[in-house]
């Protein structure tokens, strides 16, 4: 019985080192950025051309996206109000997993209906759709729909 | 994935219980445990290897917990660490941020913490692996052998995200052998479609009056749009939880499980403490046995039993989620509790049971404001709009408000009581044919009315996904 104990035990200790391992994995892979999320939203609305977009507001928010925009409380929305333009801008952050999966299958289903409404005649606009950046880094979320799509994501990544 | 979405309910669902009663019965729980990994896999890849390694941890503990109890040496120390060991995992995935958040605010240092996303479900499944190691330790259980079905218990799909939280005393049994009826299937089934339905069609419903009210400037929010607001998260919450519960306990009776309940029409409640008996009952039993019986409980000295029941309080409080709002929570039932066991016991008897009821759920309410609310002070804020303070009684926008969703409320308070189940039980009368054609043709109905809401809905996940 003894030696059965002291084999349960050297398992248990491998298993908490892989843990202790995998825990500080999550913690370089899955790391967010503590960075204020004013400075990130400025960094990424300085390179980000808004001037033909416009803020959303609750209801705009909610028709675009079938959330509601209060429940999160650090967001960054813009959207083109033209109709035959696809330049949306979304960027939030939120501590709540729930939120960040509701907020990533809004955006990636928004692309998704977009893409479905322009492809056959809005070429220029479904080739933005598709080369659309959805980029989850920690806690913050990112959606581009934009000619400089890449820059934003660019300003983005040096901010966090 | 949630049980509400259409890939639950007509992809994974379906091939699941093909696989389940086409394999034989050694082959069952293997399945089970599969089909659950990859239901905790579909929207949390990340933390499934935590989730594996956790069962691997655990069930190396109780067989270790049970051989040194054997032996009369360590089984302590053993337990102790091991239960160190899943509450500090717990700790450091939910409540690393909000401590850290806490010294940055105190000290003049910054200390730099990552943010975290929150493994889903881990409060609920700690919380079962912790029952299963303390039972082990008291003898209640032997220690499980076999890894796939303690595996299964850890991860089991109907229960595995919100509870149910199940101790591992009440389906040792039943993760060896259990057997599917037709009737028990049906009544699976049943539970299931009556769960989907509260969620799809009233919780969800409401969950709309609820953010309009909740998007509003709090400045400008009268005191009737505070309380439809307030009312609304009310059934909301109990409509979108007890649809959870009464889904998992379906699902498992489906795969011929029993599950214990988790409410029992909690807003009839003649009291704060009748409340708490009938709301979450599986979490509410698991702080009974697990940290108010073994401090003493109530056979102890009266600063004994009140520092037992504050202590469960705040814990269930931080149990809900790492913030001051929950801690405030946790408190302020711990002293509504104590008040009516210490101050109004005999005058509650008194009282005529309608008025408690009113009483009861006004302070239920005011709970939910401190329990919905992002902050404290938005709480105090929301709580200063519903009685008015430096806003309109009432204003054209709450009316339109209250006269739009009236006949919704009155349905929900309807359904948030025994009677519509009880009536609905009698239709019919002694004529079984009758009653069984009516439930038919009144859960399909249901079940298409939750498809057609589904198909047009975007993702709605459950709100106590969160814990």
């Amino acid at each position: 019985m003894k030696k059965k104990i002291y084999k349960l035990e050297r398992w248990k200790y491998l298993l908490l080192c892989v843990l202790a391992l995998y825990i500080v994995l999550i913690l370089v892979m899955n790391r967010g950025s503590s960075a204020p999320f004013d400075q990130i939203r400025d960094a990424v609305l300085a390179v980000a051309d808004t001037e033909a977009m416009q803020e959303t507001n609750e209801r705009d928010f909610k028709k675009l996206y079938g959330l509601n925009k209060n429940d999160y409380e650090e967001i960054c929305s813009y959207y083109s109000n033209e109709t035959m333009a696809v330049e949306e801008l979304l960027l939030v952050r939120t501590e709540d997993e729930s939120k960040m999966q509701a907020i990533q299958e809004a955006a990636e289903e928004r692309i998704e209906t977009q893409i479905q409404s322009f492809q056959g005649y809005g070429e220029e606009q479904t080739k933005l759709l598709k080369d659309a950046v959805l980029l989850k880094k920690g806690n913050l979320f990112l959606m581009v729909v934009a000619p400089d799509a890449d820059e934003i994501r660019q300003a983005f990544m040096a901010a966090l | 994935m949630v049980f509400s979405s259409l890939v639950f309910l007509f992809t994974f669902l379906p091939l699941v219980l093909i696989f389940y009663f086409l394999v034989p019965r050694a082959a069952k729980n293997p399945v089970l445990l599969a089909a659950s990994l990859i239901f905790y896999a579909w929207g949390e890849p990340v933390y499934l290897f935590l989730m594996l390694l956790s069962i691997g941890f655990n069930y190396i503990c109780g067989m270790e917990i049970e051989l040194k109890l054997k032996r009369n040496q360590g089984a302590k120390k053993a337990l102790i660490f091991a239960v160190a060991v899943n509450i500090g995992l717990l700790g450091f995935f939910k409540y690393s941020g909000f401590l850290v958040g806490n010294l940055n605010a105190l000290l003049p240092v910054d200390i730099p913490w990552p943010d975290l996303a929150l493994p889903v479900g881990i409060s609920f499944y700690t919380f079962q692996i912790l029952s299963y190691l303390i039972d082990v330790y008291r003898r209640k259980v032997h220690a499980q052998k076999n890894l796939i079905s303690f595996g299964l218990y850890v991860t089991m799909f109907p229960q595995l995200i919100a509870g149910p939280i199940v101790q591992y005393a009440d389906i040792d049994r039943q993760l060896k052998s259990r057997t599917v009826t037709w009737e028990k299937f049906g009544s699976g089934t049943v539970y299931f479609i009556r769960g989907l339905g509260k969620k799809v069609l009233l919780a969800n419903m409401i969950g709309g009056l609820f953010d309009v009210v909740s998007a509003m400037p709090q400045g400008e929010m009268s005191a009737l749009s505070a309380w439809l607001g307030c009312l609304a998260y009310t059934f909301q919450i109990y409509f979108d939880f007890s649809g959870y519960s009464d889904m998992a306990i379906g699902l498992g009776r489906m795969f011929g499980f029993e599950f214990m309940k988790n409410f029992d029409y909690p807003y009839i409640s003649g009291s704060v403490t009748e409340f708490w008996r009938r709301w979450h009952i599986s979490l509410s039993s698991w702080f009974r046995d697990y940290v108010y019986i073994p401090l003493g409980g109530n056979r102890t000295t009266k600063p004994k039993h009140i520092r037992n029941i504050m202590a469960v309080w705040l814990l269930t409080g931080l149990w809900h989620g790492a913030s001051w709002n929950f801690v405030a929570w946790g408190v302020y039932y711990g002293l509504i509790l104590m008040t009516e066991k210490y101050l109004l016991a005999d005058v509650m008897e008194r009282i005529p049971v309608l008025v408690r009821r009113v009483c009861t759920m006004l302070l239920v309410m005011i709970g939910w404001v401190l329990f919905f609310s992002p902050t404290l002070s938005g709480a105090l804020t929301y709580l200063g709009n519903m009685v008015g303070i430096g806003v309109p009684a009432a204003d054209a926008e709450g009316i339109y408000l209250l006269m739009s969703n009236l006949a919704m409320l009155l349905i929900l308070a309807a359904g948030s009581g025994p009677w519509v189940h009880k009536i609905f039980q009698k239709i019919g009368g002694d004529r079984q044919a009758i009653r069984i054609a009516v439930q038919c043709v009144t859960y399909t109905a249901m079940l298409l009315l939750c498809v057609a809401c589904l198909v047009t809905d975007t993702y709605n996940p459950f709100l106590y996904f969160r814990f």
